[in-house]
């Protein structure tokens, strides 16, 4: 088995998270040592180690920081840390957020010392109570201790420092985890992304340089500086270093989140340490990385690789590697309406490709698996994904459309079938068809009732059976 | 200046110039919705895409050309395939649950979804699915009717409120595509008849202005004209001194709509509601003079103009001095005004106009001052009076010469302490008034009533607040006979200094 760092800690029998617990096991060591540097040696290693945001885009976390003004610029700057965690099938950050706090808070600090910023504001999904207590508890323990909020004694920037880490809660939207949109909304406006150019290191949270890192992203970085990024290269594949949390679900026999080195083979994954497809059935498709990441078949699967080039290589891509996995008996068409459902709820709307898309996928989609397709209906799916994917502001459009596009590349016969036969092939019963502007309040759902629909599809249920999976594995 | 190739063509432009203004320069608008140069850049709307490659190492791409900015070396293609397929596609989005009333929509023809669909969209609808079914007429106060169903979400309504009003009023409720433009939720029976919480505020007319589609419009427009039957004159407003450019757009001889015209130093893209809306007593054609009028036993009766000015001149020349009172109106043109500085040389008079206090401005073009021309005619050396000043001088007055629209209203504007009308000389039988206004007046002591224009009849210069002289142009026909003021004025004149040479001609 390879090795692991994030989980070691979690999956130890009897680990509470707290900061006895935690300072036990080497926590806040790291923070010593990069304290002990200058905020640009920090920089320097994160660099070297390769490590790529654990977000969905696949960033380097190292150049990314090196974006933010020159340490002479006297702008105050931001860590904002992504702990909104909405995309369909992803459950990781949670684990490390309620079940390893502290590492969660050292790699938040070391990070916004690396980027010389005074205040760190982790945005937590607003579902996530429990994440959010367990954050609250830790960050308090660490300033009753002495670690937050007080001068940084032994800092590289002459004991001058001091920081503060704050968690805010969002309201339950998705498009809130897009960075700009995080911004907004942590400036109490409505979660509607930024245009870009400027980027966030330049005007970011309240117009000054801003950098934002998921919670996995950040967690790695203590392991990084106490163990070198020598080590963290030894794991994962060149290009994509280090291990990730692969939450997987779906038809399989041990959902889970699973600590895996970059570059593992998912069939590795999905027989191995999912324990295999479910009820002896054969896998017919698999998302890889998050909902957005779209629909591949069993033949790609089977060869392919669970890193950035990999994922690319089979036509999608690594997104926050959320493994989704659809047996046999799974009607892709439904699969793919409900995701578009997903989208059609989550759009912020500001975008005319993205608003009027996402609902249009979501309806003819429906319409199909419905038995009321018609003829046109598969081109005109492709035509509009295809329009969708011209600029928008966000990644969204894109991500609504990404699933549509695999979904007919991979299954087109299945949606023709539906068309042909007037009816879905498996026998589903009809789902209803959300039109727009006719919603009354029963059809408002949050991100969380939409998500556990995705979910349950699989034969998943979020919760605590995902984190004892963890616990598990 | 940076140096760019815009569809082949080597263009020089200014620094900060975004890829739209400079595709426009070459007379080319690409199509948008959000954008707006007097409210500003949003880029939500996408449909301004258009291909870019550079500055530098930069790759061919997709991009807004709103919020783009030219940069030296920077290649541009708006019609390049990839562009126009990404235009097509965001109009065949907005146009998904667009409800295509056009034939009853008082958009139709100036409609920026129907020109640019006309332009860059396609054919033919891919749409299936039931379109969006909303509140089609919500109540939005006394100005503007809001149909939910034809809003495009472009947000240039609720960023004119806060950016350029700066008194935010309208926002987007809930989220993706089941967001709706609206005012905050009125309290339980507080709201207008739709239950919305009115608009308030001068600029509300600005609002359909700026909507690209039908979903805000006047209510005083609704259903008045297709557009394209409008005819448009270009003029300048007169109901305060700001002066805002205009377009007076008239329908079958009726005025039916006034639209702010760009100017950049007076209104922008601009005007009130006040200006906006005040053509109703232009419209109103009964009751107008078209003829001079004379008092004799019993009434007035109608006389030609040789008549009524030899009469006028008559009775003005007995008055002639000091003691006569020559009382112009503030909506006299410069043209206007110097016949009457003239006039009132001639006849040893003081020329003066009505000029009631300025009244509170509001928050933006609206000066508060009633009077279009105070400052052109009083740099003509005509003195502004008040109502105050003018009933004083009327109770040493042997006669009284008051020309032009609204000189009695402006008069009468703020009753006196004791309530008593400064127009009150004018039931006076022994004063006797010739009076040029567009009504007949039927008083005690008007002897003569000659026939005025209204400024939307009329041409010449009006000086605005800031000293800018604009031309006013006739959008409006004349009342059939009537002369200009201008005209009438020079021959009074020449009707009161020729008395004595027509008596003797006469015999
Ligand atoms: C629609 C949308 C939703 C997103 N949601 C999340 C999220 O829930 N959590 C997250 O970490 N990143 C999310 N991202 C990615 C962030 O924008 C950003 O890239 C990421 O937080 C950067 O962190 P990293 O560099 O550490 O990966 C989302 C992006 C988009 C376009
Ligand atoms: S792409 Fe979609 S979610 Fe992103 S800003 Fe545009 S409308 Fe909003
Ligand atoms: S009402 Fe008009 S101006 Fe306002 S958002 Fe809708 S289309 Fe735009």
């Amino acid at each position: 088995m390879a090795e692991k760092y994030l989980l070691t800690r979690i999956e130890t029998p009897g680990y509470g998270g707290s900061l006895r617990e935690y300072t036990a096991t080497g926590g806040y060591e790291a923070l010593k040592l990069a304290l002990a540097k200058k905020p640009e040696e920090v920089c320097g290693i994160v660099k070297d180690s390769g490590l790529r945001g654990r977000g969905g885009a696949g960033f380097p976390t190292g150049l990314k920081w090196t974006f933010m003004p020159p340490a002479t610029d006297p702008r105050p700057r931001y860590l904002a840390v992504n702990a909104d965690e909405s995309e369909p099938g992803t459950c990781k950050d949670r684990v490390l957020m309620e079940r390893d706090p502290h590492s969660v808070v050292e790699g938040v600090m070391i990070a916004a010392y690396a980027i010389r910023a005074k205040a760190a504001y982790i945005y937590i999904r607003g579902e996530y109570r429990a994440s959010k207590a367990a954050l609250d508890r830790a960050i308090a323990e660490a300033r009753a201790a002495g670690l937050i909020g007080k001068p940084l004694a032994s800092s590289g920037l002459g004991g001058e420092v001091t920081l503060q880490v704050y968690t805010h809660v969002g309201a339950g939207a998705y498009i809130c985890g897009e960075e700009t949109a995080l911004m907004e909304s942590l400036e109490g406006k409505r979660g509607h992304p930024r245009p870009k150019p400027p980027f966030p290191a330049n005007f970011g949270l309240w117009g000054q340089p801003t950098t934002v890192n998921n919670i996995e992203t950040v967690t790695n970085v203590p392991y990084i500086l106490t163990r070198g990024p020598q080590w963290f290269m030894t794991m994962g594949t060149k290009a994509s270093p280090g291990n990730f949390l692969c939450g997987i679900s779906g038809h399989v026999n041990r959902p889970g989140v699973y600590e895996v080195p970059l570059g593992i083979k998912a069939k590795e994954i999905i027989d191995q340490i999912a324990g295999g497809v479910w009820k002896g059935r054969k896998l017919k498709a698999l998302i890889p990385g998050g909902s957005s990441s779209g629909f591949l078949p069993a033949p790609i699967v089977e060869t392919m690789v669970m890193d950035h080039d990999g994922t690319k290589a089979a036509g999608s891509m690594f997104g926050t590697g959320a493994m989704i996995v659809l047996d046999e008996t799974t009607c892709v068409v439904r699969a793919t309406k409900v995701l578009c459902q997903f989208y059609h709820h989550e759009t912020c709307g500001q975008c005319s490709q993205c608003r009027e898309g996402c609902a249009w996928l979501d309806q003819i989609c429906t319409r199909i698996e419905n038995g009321d397709g018609h003829a046109s209906d598969v081109t005109a799916l492709l035509a509009l994904a295809d329009g969708m994917r011209s600029k928008t502001i966000c990644a969204l459009s894109d991500a609504a459309a990404i699933p549509v596009q695999l979904a007919v590349q991979h299954f087109r016969a299945e949606f023709e079938q539906h068309i042909a036969e007037r009816r879905c092939p498996f026998g589903n019963r009809k789902m209803e068809i959300h039109h727009d502007g006719l919603h009354d309040e029963s059809h408002i759902h949050n991100t969380q009732s939409v998500h556990t629909d995705v979910l349950t599809l699989h034969g998943i249920q979020h919760g605590d059976r995902v984190v004892g999976a963890a616990r598990r594995a | 200046m940076v140096k760019v190739t815009i569809d082949g063509k080597q263009v020089e432009v200014p620094d900060k110039t975004t890829v739209f203004e400079a595709v426009r320069g070459l007379g080319n608008t690409l199509p948008h919705y959000c954008y707006h140069p007097g409210i500003g850049i949003e880029g939500s709307c996408r449909v301004c895409q258009v291909q870019v490659e550079g500055p530098g190492k930069m790759p061919k791409r997709l991009a807004i050309s709103c919020r783009t900015e030219v940069a030296e070396g920077m290649t541009i293609w708006t019609d390049s395939e990839p562009a126009k397929s990404a235009r097509r596609f965001v109009l065949e989005f907005l146009l998904k649950n667009h409800p295509l009333d056009c034939p009853i929509c008082d958009k139709a023809g100036e409609c920026t979804l129907q020109n640019f669909a006309f332009d860059s969209g396609q054919g033919r609808s891919r749409s299936m699915e039931e379109r969006r079914a909303l509140r089609k007429r919500v109540d939005l106060g006394e100005v503007i009717l809001f149909d939910e169903e034809r809003c495009i979400l472009c947000t240039r309504c609720v960023r004119f409120q806060d950016a350029v009003i700066q008194d935010p009023q309208l926002g987007v409720r809930n989220r993706g595509p089941d967001s709706v433009v609206g005012t905050i939720p009125a309290l339980q029976g507080q709201g207008t008849s739709t239950g919305d919480t009115p608009l308030h505020g001068n600029y509300q007319g600005c609002l359909a202005d700026v909507c690209p589609v039908g979903a805000l419009t006047l209510k005083k427009f609704r259903f008045q004209a297709r557009a394209w039957q409008l005819k448009a004159t270009p003029s300048v407003c007169t109901f305060c001194s700001r002066g805002c450019n205009t377009h007076v757009e008239t329908f079958r001889g009726a005025i039916k709509r006034i639209r702010p015209r760009f100017h950049e130093k007076i209104n922008q893209y601009w005007m009130c509601d006040v200006g906006r809306f005040a053509y109703d007593d232009a419209n109103e054609r009964s009751g107008r003079l078209s003829v001079p009028l004379v008092r004799r036993e019993g009434g007035y009766t109608e006389t030609s103009y040789e008549a009524g000015l030899a009469e006028a001149g008559k009775l003005l020349k007995s008055a002639a001095g000091p003691n006569l009172l020559a009382i112009a109106s503030p909506f006299l043109t410069n043209e206007e005004g110097a016949a009457f500085v003239d006039f009132c040389k001639h006849l040893g008079a003081t020329p003066r106009f009505v000029a009631p206090p300025i009244g509170a401005a509001d928050e933006k073009l609206y000066t508060g001052d009633p009077c279009p021309n105070r400052r052109g005619l009083t740099e003509l050396g005509i003195a502004p009076a008040t109502s105050a000043e003018i009933a004083a001088l009327a109770k040493d007055a042997k006669a009284v010469f008051l020309v032009g629209e609204y000189a009695l209203d402006l008069l009468d504007l703020a009753p006196a302490a004791d309530g008593s009308k400064a127009s009150a000389f004018l039931d006076n039988p022994k004063l006797p008034a010739v009076i040029c206004e567009r009504r007949h007046v039927a008083r005690p002591g008007v002897a003569v009533g000659l026939p005025a224009l209204n400024a939307f009849e009329k041409s010449g210069t009006f000086t605005q607040c800031d000293g800018i002289q604009q031309k006013i142009h006739p959008s409006m026909p004349v009342p059939p006979g009537a002369i200009s003021d201008r005209e009438t004025i020079v021959r009074v004149k020449e009707a009161v200094l020729s008395v004595g040479h027509a008596a003797k001609g006469a015999h």
